[in-house]
């Protein structure tokens, strides 16, 4: 309690920040462009202009340099208003001269402080005028953004080519393009002392449970934090088990993947100054899917969705698997295999379990290195590993080659994973199972793989059961998780949590000659 | 805490299933062998008998005293004072069966695959887990069993590569020595059987409760129908002399090889044992949690969670000297111990609940 005895410099200015922001925006123009100009010592990218109202009243323009469109400004408010000709009385004020002379489409009261402050930062040029309180804030933000691209965590064959942004009005376009309904609600939020980023919830009015919007709108609004700079700072904030390796929602950088999760009734969580949106609820499957398992023929999609699964178990087991049979159960392998790999084994002075942590550590530095290299340094990494760790550890007997092709097809298993941090949480896992698999052989594996399922199957993600679908056995929605059911037979949506709409389309839709039209 | 969580009528119905057959693979066969010789393999068909007779008897005191357990209504149909003393009796029984069960799985890895591992250290890792299990929660135990049951079943059928190696003749002569020495083999299994009464802790979590009785008897015929699948093949392979070895499906496991790869397939079966047992271990611990915090009027499982782990440990490491008691414990005592349990405090409490005119319109009780 001595933060409350003595505040320090921070908290006084930050409580003297908040008694101007409540102060209401006087009559008297010289005293609240003193005000301001207080406010905005120091900030030089605050642009003050004074002028004259049809060269009679004093007026003068607020809006920061960079965040407003300067040339609109200039033609649309200053130009029309110094012009002007009328002088409006006191009573009907700027709303009627504004309505009259300026040609800015959207313009909004401003009667506040605070809300001068927030009009100002969002790139709203903010007009005042002497003998008259309050003011009007002009719709003209406008700065440099990157343009649309293609994503760079998330490429397909088949599908939309562009990604999300850093500018949060830019995603919410690209999200209304797909859905127009009206349903579509985007409701907004600021978070972060200082930063006051925009956030923006996502959801379907009618297909997205009510209460699950309303436990979203509740974990936003708890946050008290100084900024936030990423989706990754919410999701840590919000999730449902904090205290587990697993994400408990899916962020994505595509459209059409949040349009999908959307119109499944599923919430998205749109940041300013990131193109990573959060989508929840999710079930761990929703991370073994991608978007093109849907755009390309169902059979295709089902074979690689097999072949995922086959390679998420491939790598979360196979280094560990390898290290137990080599130290306990020897028997398993056959004969002639087992006398060729003993051969390689031969010269490596390491027990099976120390070799296979070098080799995974290795591999994960390795990993990790060509992430944060600059790309004219990547190749060099690429050919240390291959060279260095690949052929002449293996030369110089410090690991054996059946090891290193465990360790390869392992660090290909894990990139098969399509959501990056579901294949970090699962290369995690390998680690203790590598351990329990050196200690105990087959058991420990075991053991670490009912430790694991259990832990899985006692989180959630926004309520819902992560393994659900599976754990829970929905019959009917396996068709879209043991392999991926033709669209015709998709009619219903997955069920969440609570009641919602779960026809998606019409039944029979199969088509065939006898459908065409007649 | 009971109330919240929700099960499926299908999840109950596989944890079950685990929970009879985890050791009745292992040591079923060459107990019923013992006693009925070649004629064993219909053990497993007279077995089911007490099945129906336990699940008739959980489900209809289920239907007249809904969203209870044993210990609840027991309290209802007898006074409080012997309904608590039956409470604790459950919960030590319980206590006990957890023990025995967990040393069963520690000898069978200690004795076949980790010879030199403390058995102290095998048992711990297996009770802490379903320790954590219980203190998550039924719903916990049954997601987890949903993917567990796979991993149980599936090595089951590699006992098919045996086929060559068969030889159906075993069963000849049927019934040579009458039908008492069946009648004598079918009692161990029915006793573990007779442990579907188990699902009076998990009908109170039933979503939907209407169709417990009907799951609980896809069960019990999945149930009898493996034993019966797994005797003939331990009978067509090894005749008789099943009841020689401890482990007649190990041996049946070990047997296997086909085209020189498939071979020495035993540590499928431990990974099958080590599923399985944790199964079986965590429903035990959980009825055993669950009968004790009710008689004790706790309002929640989880505080004891932990003291009856402990308690469950001690039996486990200090019950029984050696293999060779918990052998004898198991062909002699477990048995009555187990329909005490399970068939006859249930019974006597339907026959009072009857008498006392508890039982109104029932309607699909025993003999549905």
């Amino acid at each position: 309690m001595t933060s409350n005895a003595n505040p320090s410099s921070a908290q006084l200015l930050k409580q003297e920040l908040q008694k101007l922001g409540k102060q209401p925006v006087g009559a008297e123009l010289e005293h609240s462009s003193e005000q301001l100009r207080q406010l905005y010592a120091g900030c030089s990218d605050v642009v003050f202009r004074p002028f004259l109202i049809g060269g009679q009243t004093n007026a003068f323009l607020l809006y920061i340099d960079g965040l407003s469109d300067a040339e609109a400004i200039e033609k649309s408010i200053i130009a029309p208003l110094m012009q002007v000709q009328m002088q409006p009385s006191a009573a009907e004020g700027l709303p009627k001269l504004v309505s009259q002379t300026i040609t800015v489409s959207s313009t909004k009261p401003v009667t506040t402080f605070a809300q001068v402050m927030e009009a100002v930062a969002n790139g709203m040029p903010v007009l005042l005028r002497d003998q008259e309180a309050g003011g009007v804030a002009f719709g003209l933000p406008q700065w440099e953004k990157r343009t649309i691209e293609e994503p760079g965590a998330e490429s397909g064959i088949r599908g939309p080519r562009e990604g999300f942004t850093e500018t949060l009005r830019v995603n919410t376009s690209m999200l209304r393009r797909i859905i127009k309904s009206p349903l579509l609600k985007l409701e907004m939020m600021t978070i972060g002392e200082y930063t006051q980023t925009n956030v923006a919830i996502a959801y379907i009015k009618g297909l997205a449970d009510e209460t699950l919007i309303e436990e979203t709108r509740a974990r936003l609004s708890r946050i008290r934090i100084d900024g936030i700079l990423e989706s990754g700072n919410i999701e840590e904030l919000i999730e449902d088990s904090p205290w587990s390796p697993f994400p408990q929602m899916m962020n994505t950088e595509r459209p059409d993947v949040v349009a999908a999760a959307l119109l499944e009734g599923r919430a998205a969580i749109l940041i300013e100054g990131t193109p990573f949106v959060l989508v929840a609820p999710i079930t761990f499957f929703s991370l073994l899917q991608t978007p093109e398992d849907y755009y390309q023929r169902f059979m295709v999609s089902t074979f690689i969705r097999w072949l995922r699964y086959m390679f998420l178990l491939m790598s979360l087991l196979l280094p560990s698997l390898y290290v137990a049979v080599l130290t306990y159960h020897q028997e398993m392998v056959p004969g002639s295999l087992l006398v060729s790999m003993a051969t390689a084994r031969e010269p490596v002075p390491f027990p099976a379990l120390i070799e296979a942590l070098i080799m995974e550590i290795t591999f994960e530095a390795l990993r990790e290195a060509g992430i944060r290299l600059p790309k004219q340094v990547g190749a060099a990494v690429s050919i240390v590993g291959a060279l260095v760790i690949g052929q002449a550890a293996v030369q110089a007997g410090l690991v054996s080659a059946p090891m290193v092709i465990v360790v390869a097809i392992t660090g290909i298993a894990s990139f098969m994973m399509p959501r990056y941090i579901a294949g970090i949480a699962v290369r995690l896992m390998r680690f203790p199972l590598i351990m329990l698999a050196g200690t105990f052989g087959l058991l420990g594996i075991m053991l670490g793989i009912i430790a694991i399922v259990l832990h899985m199957c006692s989180i959630r993600s926004l309520g819902v059961p992560y393994l659900s679908t599976l754990a829970t056995f929905k019959g009917r929605e396996l068709k879209d998780v043991l392999i991926r059911g033709p669209l015709w037979m998709m009619d219903e949506r997955p069920r969440l949590t609570g009641d919602s709409d779960a026809i998606r389309q019409a039944p029979g839709q199969m088509p065939g000659p006898q459908h065409g039209g007649e | 805490m009971l109330a919240n969580q929700k099960i499926s009528a299908l999840q109950m119905a596989l944890l079950l299933y685990s929970t009879v057959l985890a050791t009745g693979f292992m040591v079923l066969p060459s107990f019923a062998a013992l006693h009925a010789s070649n004629d064993y393999w219909m053990t497993g068909l007279l077995a089911g008998s007490t099945g129906v007779i336990a699940i008739g008897l959980a489900v209809s005191l289920h239907t007249h005293f809904p969203r209870q357990t044993v210990i609840e209504y027991g309290r209802r149909i007898v006074g409080k004072a012997a309904g608590t003393v039956i409470g604790l009796v459950y919960a030590m029984i319980l206590m006990h069966l957890s023990g025995v069960i967990l040393r069963e799985y520690a000898e069978f890895v200690k004795g076949n695959f980790l010879f030199n591992t403390p058995g102290l250290f095998i048992m711990i890792s297996m009770i802490g887990l379903s320790a954590c299990a219980v203190r998550g929660g039924v719903e916990v135990i049954a997601r987890g069993t949903m993917l567990f049951t796979p991993l149980f079943v599936i090595p089951l059928f590699i006992l098919l590569m045996l086929i060559p190696d068969l030889n159906p003749g075993n069963m000849l002569p049927v019934l040579n020595h009458g039908f008492r020495p069946v009648l004598q083999g079918s009692i161990m299994p029915g006793a573990w059987v007779s442990e579907m009464f188990l699902m009076n802790f998990l009908l109170p979590s039933l979503a939907n409760p209407e169709q417990g009785r009907r799951w609980g008897f896809i069960s019990l015929t999945a149930i009898v129908l493996s034993m019966t699948y797994i005797n003939f093949i331990t009978l067509f392979l090894l005749n008789a002399d099943a009841g020689d070895k401890m482990f007649p499906v190990l041996v049946a496991f070990r047997y296997i090889s086909v085209g020189g790869f498939f071979e020495n397939l035993e540590s499928l079966l431990l990974a099958m044992w080590v599923i399985g047992s944790f199964v079986k271990l965590t429903v035990f611990l959980y009825s055993a949690v669950v009968a004790f915090h009710q008689s004790a009027g706790l309002s929640e499982h989880r505080y004891v969670a932990m003291p009856i782990t402990l308690v469950v440990l001690l039996f486990a490491y200090w019950d029984m000297p050696s293999l060779s008691r918990l052998s004898g414990f198991l062909s002699k005592m477990v048995t009555f111990e187990v329909l005490v349990c399970m068939i006859v405090i249930p019974l006597f409490l339907y026959t009072v609940a009857k008498l006392r005119g508890q039982l109104k319109e029932d309607k699909g009780g025993l003999d549905g």
